[in-house]
């Protein structure tokens, strides 16, 4: 609760440094802050009484874990994003805009109640909106948040038919209450239904799965490249642990109302994100279908319906993400140096820049889940939590999907090493720390999977 | 309540489903922005018949006040949405979906 009270008035400071005329040590009292919240946060583990806000939020571990996922990605997305931070004229909105993202983003991890679930759905999308148009003169950015905004909106429609539904059935928005009623033989079962698949059409637009996914390579493609690292680590994470909540905790005992849809969008998801990622040569885009296809293999953690799947879904989120920032971030100094983010950007740079080669290689491995690093066991715990009760078909899909992922995520790697560059890539020294925090985590994640997944 | 109750809940819930649908049609066949946004506060509208049609039937105030933060929140995307509109009107001189074309696959 502390993390979400600190959150918000970090977001109020940003507001205010704009009156009071301290903007320019705002960026930095961003970054101490976070870290302070990253700190409190650890301090609410094992909380006596977890739900707070008169039963409107639930900061039990699972969520403190998630917010933790959260806080981290968005301190080494703040190192990495000055360039977005240089005009001086906007650093306090642009500031204060992502911090209210991550508001909205916390209240998506902890909510106990459905209107919580949409208020952060909103408060995170509607900031989200704003970054990706950030670049007001052009054009793609303008198309990228104008799409964003259009189909964010008609997935929220489709999110609060949904729970106007459930409402309708079980006259109540708490997720205990719902989850009662849920396991009382309901009387209504046509409106649960009805409820339960809009719900899952409305979050599946939210985490770009298969066929619902169509905005986001357009999306992430236009937006500037850091607000495109933002919403495919944070806002994915946040959508995915709001989804994961809600099916796992209200709807588990009626399963079989969205098992087989959503093993289905799961299977598409993996084998689609993958197979056009195969055919891109932009590497920006290329991420933004691998990130539709992570969709994918985070819904097996939804599939499971166990507690197991909560602890591979936060494994797999930071690992996920780490990566993810790292390679955003190279591809960044790529696209400012070379001006485009094409693979042939990427030629010579094995030679010239030995550390963005080594970051390179190292989110990409860990990214396509190979051992021994933290992808591969978020791939692993994911897989072993769907299979303590489910059959092998959809694992062995996600296994055909990560073999055609390596294709692509070694294509990068290898025109890393080909061709002669003759410049050599100027790396900030802020941008130097992130990316070996990050190699640091993905390969202490890899070696050392229990200390996360010490059981909770 | 007592007049509520002399329309049955089943009218309610067809005549939001109807409505949606047709704010759902509208987003996927208009091609103008200004009317696509105004079919989603269409589907927003019908999502708030049902919740205060569903609310007064089980004679609980939480659906209600659910309609309050939806009002609100459209309120605000409204507000996000038209300034990004302004800002694509300033750059392409139209509002026309169509245009929106640069990126693709």
């Amino acid at each position: 609760m502390k993390a979400l009270l600190l959150l918000s008035g970090l977001g109020i400071l940003g507001i205010v440094s704009e009156i009071l005329n301290f903007k320019k040590y705002i960026y930095k009292l961003t970054i101490v802050g976070l870290i302070l919240t990253l700190g409190i946060t650890f301090l609410e583990w094992d909380n006596p009484a977890p739900l707070q806000f008169s039963n409107m939020v639930n900061f039990d571990n699972l969520a403190i874990s998630f917010i933790a996922v959260l806080v981290v990605t968005a301190i080494l997305w703040f190192l990495t994003s000055a360039p977005i931070f240089d005009d001086s004229e906007h650093i306090a909105d642009k500031t204060t805009l992502i911090l209210f993202a991550l508001v909205g983003a916390v209240c998506m991890v902890s909510y106990h109640n459905v209107t919580m679930l949409f208020i952060g759905i909103e408060i995170l999308s509607i900031c989200m909106y704003v970054m990706a148009g950030s670049k007001k003169g052009d054009l793609a950015s303008n198309e990228s948040s104008m799409k964003y905004f259009l189909m964010g909106a008609f997935a929220t429609g489709f999110l609060l038919m949904g729970i106007a539904f459930i409402y309708g059935a079980t006259a109540t928005f708490d997720l205990a209450e719902i989850k009662m009623y849920m396991e009382n033989s309901p009387e209504h079962l046509e409106l649960v239904y009805t409820g339960i698949t809009l719900l899952v059409i409305g979050l599946s637009f939210k985490i770009s799965a298969v066929p619902f996914h169509f905005w986001a390579p357009d999306v992430y493609d236009g937006a500037p490249i850091q607000v495109t690292s933002l919403m495919s680590t944070i806002v994915k994470t946040a959508a995915i642990a709001a989804f994961y909540k809600l099916f796992t905790v209200s709807f588990a005992s009626q399963s079989i109302a969205w098992e087989c849809t959503l093993s289905y969008i799961a299977g598409i998801t993996i084998i689609l994100g993958n197979l056009i990622a195969v055919f891109q040569s932009s590497a920006k885009r290329m991420l933004a279908y691998s990130g539709i296809s992570h969709a994918g293999y985070l819904l097996l953690a939804i599939l499971a319906n166990n507690t197991s799947g909560g602890n591979a879904l936060v494994y797999y989120t930071l690992a996920y993400s780490v990566a993810t920032i790292a390679a955003f971030a190279i591809i960044a100094l790529v696209l400012q140096a070379k001006g485009d983010t094409n693979f042939s950007s990427f030629e010579g740079l094995g030679k010239k820049n030995p550390l963005l080669a080594l970051a390179t290689i190292l989110s990409m491995l860990s990214l396509a889940g190979i051992p021994p690093f933290a992808g591969f066991f978020g791939k692993y715990y994911l897989f072993t939590s769907y299979l303590e009760n489910h059959g092998i078909g959809l694992v062995v899909v996600a296994l055909i999907g990560s073999a055609i992922s390596i294709y692509y995520y070694f294509r990068l790697i290898v025109t890393m090493f080909k061709g002669e560059s003759e410049e050599v890539i100027p790396i900030s020294g802020t941008v130097k720390l992130v990316l070996i925090l990050c190699i640091l985590i993905t390969v202490a994640l890899g070696i050392f999977p229990e200390l996360l997944n010490g059981g909770w | 309540m007592g007049t509520l109750q002399a329309i049955p809940l089943n009218h309610y819930i067809l005549v939001s489903v109807i409505l949606f649908s047709i704010g759902v049609m509208g987003v996927l066949l208009r091609r103008n922005a200004i009317i696509i946004f105004m079919c989603i506060e269409l589907m927003l509208n019908a999502v708030n018949l049902l919740m205060v049609a569903f609310s007064a039937h089980h004679g609980d105030g939480s659906g209600q006040v659910f309609v309050f933060f939806i009002m609100a929140v459209a309120a605000a995307e409204v507000a996000v949405g038209l300034s990004i509109l302004i800002m694509m009107h300033r750059n392409t001189n139209t509002t026309d979906v169509g245009f929106l074309n640069k990126l693709k696959f």
